[in-house]
């Protein structure tokens, strides 16, 4: 589902490089990246959606290798393939919670009655579903996070990467949020790839790698 | 790409920034909006200005302004217009080229013009009664429909004239005119004034006046000499500010009535040719009048207002276009402003062309807002342009 293979990444100011011999994620898989900050896990999560493009090796989204697709045609796939859960949410403040929900898939064109019953799910999973109508703006940000969860979601991608999905919850809503994330990966046979620090929360994931084990 | 989306998502972003929208969409269309708002004002006012003129073929009056002439026997203006004598309209007329129309427009009543003139002056500008009836002796007065609405005149109803200076304790004293006419609105300067016989406006210049009969008055006291058919009388007696049934036949004119004053007449010559001999005839006149085309002084003003006209055009495309390259700077600094936002959509994989057609259809929909604006002043000015061009005509 997500895999890459010899993958070397420096930025171009030199100040960080990531270099990754192995690494993959099956259908239905659950996978935790752990390791100190700054060890390149944001980076390594950027590189496996083919946000960032690799100096050296290959990514393979969905069974697609990134390098061999256009760039109309990775945003295509990442778009309609992936499900992305940013550090920072990367909500549009202008846009109400079911706006932002909604996002890839009205962009992405395969908004319909099927994917908004299954926004409203999900935001009723995660208890947002209060604010629907709410702009991102007045919400907080523990609400926030769960409506980046739930735009990750909602229009059922094959894989989810997920940027440290739970840093502002919680331990009830971070419990809530990472059963949710594995559920639909076992059940819709996507591959998850979380970045945590939480090790009880690792705990429910079926591997966990360090990312300070990789060569930085 | 998704026009849909991206449309939506457009939409969404300038509802939820209405104000500042509103205020880019008002700058943007005022400025467009400007421009053609003077140019159609000024095509209005053109019509207007050239009609009158051209059906008015020749005016006399006395030397001096031309330009004034005409507008005191167009528009009533009494400013800077000296006056001629009855004597040199009736030379005018005695010529045998053309009807003549006195007009003695140097009073006021209420801010309005009170216009002395003769009958044929309402069937040769087409004007007819509205309510009540045409004036029939001296006194009365009919008025405009403008003027009558502003000031809620009726038949029955008076009108006092206003003294031409507040001092003036020997000059002007008010008359309170009889209004027994309204007229049909002609959407013209004949609106907003008051018509008289020319008489009753020599009557408000103090040529003519009333008083009790001191001739045959038996009253003592008021009557002081009595030598030569000359009656010297006190100030008791009672002088008439008002003409009525009754002291109609009190009235009366004193002096010459050849040297009695009008500040314009309007000339209609019987053909072209009759109009070139007059026109011919008072190239050079000795007794201080003058003879013009108001259709050539209105070129002549149209012609130096157009000049105002283009440079207050080019200032308003320049103005125009600095706000064009502000509005370009507030959209390039906004959605510089909103990188992260636009970097969301391409890191979750929008296409590019998407997110380019978010940017068009803000621009669009401010342009949109923009256009409405513009539409809506164009709408305002085709509907109450001439309205507003008449006022200013005033």
């Amino acid at each position: 589902m997500l895999s890459t293979h010899d993958l070397r990444f420096a930025y171009p100011n030199g100040g960080f490089s990531l270099s990754v011999a192995d690494f993959s994620a099956t259908e239905g898989e659950t996978v935790g990246i752990g390791g100190s900050s700054g060890t390149g896990k944001s980076t390594f999560l950027r590189l496996l959606s083919g946000i960032l493009k690799p100096d050296t090796g290959t990514v393979n989204i969905c069974g697609e290798d990134a390098a061999r697709l256009s760039a109309r045609s990775l945003r295509a796939l990442r778009l309609r393939r992936l499900g992305l859960v940013f550090q920072d949410f990367a909500l549009l403040d202008y846009l109400s919670v079911e706006d932002n929900i909604l996002l890839p898939a009205r962009l992405g064109g395969i908004l319909d009655d099927h994917v908004r019953e299954q926004a409203r799910e999900l935001a009723g999973h995660l208890e947002i579903a209060q604010h629907w109508h709410r702009l991102c703006s007045e919400i907080s940000q523990g609400e926030r996070q769960r409506v980046a969860v739930a735009r990750a979601l909602a229009h059922s991608p094959g894989a989810v990467l997920a940027d440290e999905p739970t840093a502002s919850l919680d331990a009830k809503r971070s419990q809530i949020v990472m059963s949710l994330l594995t559920r639909y990966a076992k059940e819709k046979r996507a591959a998850l790839v979380v970045v945590t620090h939480d090790s009880a929360l690792s705990s429910q994931l079926d591997r966990v790698i360090n990312v300070e084990e990789w060569t930085l | 790409m998704n026009a849909a989306g991206s449309l939506h998502l457009a939409w969404r972003y300038i509802a939820r920034h209405r104000a500042r929208t509103l205020l880019l969409a008002l700058a943007l269309g005022l400025t467009l909006a400007l421009p053609l708002a003077v140019r159609s004002l000024m095509e209005i006012a053109q019509r207007e200005y050239r009609a009158r003129a051209r059906a008015t073929p020749l005016v006399l009056g006395a030397k001096g302004s031309a330009l004034e002439l005409t507008l005191n026997a167009l528009y009533f203006r009494r400013r800077g217009v000296e006056a001629i004598q009855m004597k040199q309209m009736e030379t005018l007329r005695d010529s045998g080229l053309t009807k003549v129309i006195p007009i003695y427009a140097r009073y006021h009543a209420q801010e309005a013009p009170v216009v002395g003139t003769s009958l044929d002056y309402f069937a040769f500008r087409g004007l007819h009664i509205a309510e009540g009836r045409m004036i029939t002796r001296l006194g009365d007065c009919v008025v405009g429909a403008r003027l009558a609405r502003r000031h809620g005149l009726r038949p029955g109803s008076t009108l006092s004239t206003s003294p031409e200076q507040v001092f003036d304790i020997a000059g002007v004293y008010p008359v309170k005119l009889r209004v027994t006419g309204v007229l049909a609105e002609s959407h013209s300067a004949d609106d907003e004034a008051a018509f008289v016989d020319v008489k009753t406006a020599w009557l408000i210049e103090g040529i003519a006046h009333g008083h009790d009969d001191v001739v045959k008055s038996t009253e003592t006291g008021t009557v002081l000499e009595r030598k030569d058919g000359n009656v010297a009388t006190t100030n008791a007696v009672r002088m008439f500010t008002e003409v009525t049934a009754e002291n109609l036949d009190n009235f009366h004119f004193h002096g010459d009535p050849g040297a009695y004053s009008l500040t314009a007449v309007i000339a209609l010559p019987h053909d072209a040719k009759a109009q070139a001999i007059l026109l011919g005839r008072y190239q050079d006149p000795s007794d201080g009048t003058l003879l013009v085309r108001p259709v050539e002084q209105m070129d002549a003003l149209l012609a130096s207002i157009f000049q105002a006209e283009r440079l207050t055009l080019l200032l308003l495309v320049t103005l125009g276009t600095a706000v064009l390259i502000i509005a370009t700077l507030v959209f390039a600094l906004s959605f510089k402003m909103r990188r992260r936002e636009f970097d969301t959509l391409d890191e979750i994989g929008v296409a590019s062309g998407t997110v380019v057609l978010v940017k068009l259809f803000e621009v669009l929909l401010v342009g949109i807002a923009a256009g409405w604006i513009v539409l809506s002043i164009w709408w305002l000015v085709q509907r109450m342009g001439a309205a507003l061009v008449r006022m200013l005509l005033q």
